[in-house]
């Protein structure tokens, strides 16, 4: 095993080498006691992400993008305090024409409280919905990430806050708890859901505040996991509120979200379902105020189930060669406000077949086939439509290839 | 009277987070120089954690062990021959805390997931976990803690 390792201080070279992956690049500073192998100070890093190959066939338009790049950064202060961090790169580029994008997705200390209990505080990513925790390229099917989790759940969906994690010694249930930022009602816009409400870490307004939670229970080869987020979408102060005649508060304007979901897996076979739903009763605020059209519920779900081609009890082998299929329904604006517009685009369904391969765990080539169906387009909402504009179809096929990879 | 109000809410919450925070950051301290501990008669010195074999119920296929101050637990499994074989719950990726699933182990921090022997699953974790050393005497079971 070649590993790349740079020694600072004192250091036990057997210690280092029994726990390190190639990749990783450790800094060893010194030695504590009874943790003497598992608590020196150090420095990992690692990474992940994906090219994509995308054609849309209504648009007769085909892409080809450096999705992400994504570094981890993690350090190891001693055995009970360690930071994370996150920092992605996405399209490759930033300009000043809105190319790329470079953001944090995760920045956090985590303090260890005993092998079962911990504490998170900084930008930390919640536990709703699967891909927020789970966003590398090798551990979910499909090209895309699911699309009820990129704009029901705005994932990967990341907060300033202090979260509390653990689980029971003697039964398989995780639970967490954590109180962040709220969201930015004034952000929200018409066919994202919340998604542009989130702040990301970015100069997050605090007068607003949400809390959110989550309970895992493992039962022989499922996971089930109920979360849930209520939060404030209004951080101005109560004078600006006023002035703007809505309410104001650590919870106004509240966003709730409740996200339930099962998932098994044994042998070749693996299915995973999910629901979200999704309540802003105060929509109608919202609307008057910054007039984004919020709806004032919306749901989404899918249900997936995969199975690996290559998977054999008697000789196991690392390659996999998974052929999946999923589908998900979702309505953004399931139920509208008063001075709300329905709009049949956001209620959708999305029908995904493909290949995951994996020559290797971390190495992932994947292809799929996305069949799209919406509701009827409000003429209501098409305004000044450019000359070009082609005709709104119900149906769309996008055919989407993929090379990702995590370390 | 809204902001007095403001303040007093603001200053308990701030105080209770402050008391909370500080018991758990307490927690967080490592203790330098405290080579020896017991917990639930599981004795630790020098790195040697010596487990009496009361403690693992034969039952179980895996019994789940916490020593106290160190910062994983170790899964214990007895095979069929009656030799023990005991693994770090420590992801191999970013040394993270496991979480036992029952047929398997699995890593909150970027999703990599290992089988009851220590097998990888699921990346980006690249290595098996870490098998401890054991050796078995009359009443205890012996663990070379790293």
């Amino acid at each position: 095993m070649v590993i790349f390792t740079i020694f600072i201080g004192g250091f036990d070279i057997t210690n280092a080498q029994i726990v390190r992956t190639p990749a990783q690049q450790l800094l060893i500073t010194n030695e504590d006691s009874l943790n003497a192998g598992v608590a020196k100070s150090k420095t990992v890093l690692s990474g992940y992400g994906n090219v994509v190959f995308r054609r849309n066939f209504n648009e007769q338009q085909s892409i080809m993008n450096l999705e992400r790049v994504i570094l981890f950064i993690g350090h190891q202060f001693n055995s009970k305090i360690a930071f994370f961090s996150e920092m992605e790169l996405e399209n490759a580029k930033v300009t000043g024409d809105g190319g790329g994008e470079i953001s944090m997705e995760q920045a956090y200390l985590k303090f260890n409280i005993n092998p079962r209990k911990y504490i998170v505080a900084g930008l930390f990513i919640p536990r709703i919905g699967l891909i927020n925790e789970n966003h590398l390229p090798v551990n979910f099917n499909g090209v895309e990430r699911p699309i009820m989790e990129q704009i029901v759940i705005p994932s990967t969906w990341r907060e300033l806050g202090i979260g509390f994690y653990g689980r029971l010694k003697n039964k398989p249930l995780n639970y967490s708890i954590a109180i962040m930022n709220g969201l930015n009602g004034a952000g929200f816009t018409h066919g994202n859901g919340i998604r542009e409400g989130r702040f990301e870490g970015s100069n997050a307004t605090a007068n607003n505040i949400a809390v959110t939670g989550a309970l895992q229970y493992y039962y022989k080869n499922f996971i089930f996991q109920l979360s849930g987020y209520a939060g404030g979408s209004n951080g101005l102060t109560k004078r600006a509120s006023d002035s703007l005649n809505i309410e104001s508060g650590a919870f106004s304007l509240p966003v709730y979200l409740g996200e339930t979901n099962i998932q098994y897996s044994k042998n070749a076979l693996s299915a995973k379902v999910m629901f979200t739903y999704i309540s802003i009763s105060k929509a109608t605020q919202i609307n008057k105020t910054y007039a984004s059209n919020t709806a004032s519920a919306m749901y989404g779900g899918y249900a997936e189930v995969a199975y690996d081609l290559l998977y054999s009890n008697t000789k196991p082998k690392e390659a996999q060669l998974k052929i999946f299929s999923r589908l998900e329904m979702l309505d953004l604006n399931s139920s509208i406000s008063d001075n709300g517009i329905y709009d049949g685009t956001l209620k959708q369904s999305h029908v995904i077949t493909g290949l995951t391969y994996l020559p290797i765990r971390n190495v992932v080539v994947k292809a799929d086939v996305r069949l799209v169906r919406t509701g009827e387009e409000n003429p209501s909402l098409v305004i000044n439509p450019s000359p070009v504009r082609l005709p709104y179809q119900r149906n769309n096929q996008i055919f989407n290839l993929a090379v990702g990879y995590s370390f | 009277m809204q902001r007095r109000e403001f303040l007093k809410g603001s200053c308990r919450i701030c105080l209770l987070g402050a008391a909370g925070f500080a018991v758990a950051l307490e927690a967080c301290s490592p203790k330098a120089g405290s080579a020896t501990s017991t917990n639930n008669n599981i004795t630790v010195k020098d790195k040697i954690a010596t487990v009496p074999l009361i403690n693992l119920k034969e039952s179980k296929a895996i019994n789940i062990i916490s020593i106290k101050k160190y910062p994983y637990e170790i899964a214990i499994e007895k095979d069929k021959e009656g030799k023990y074989k005991a693994l770090l719950l420590m992801c191999t990726h970013y040394e993270n805390q496991l979480t036992p699933t029952g047929n398997g182990y699995t890593c909150s921090a970027h999703g990599s997931t290992f089988t009851n022997e220590g097998k990888v699953t699921k990346g980006p974790a690249e290595e098996p976990l870490k098998e401890l050393k054991t050796t078995l005497t009359e009443n205890n079971l012996i663990i070379q803690l790293i």
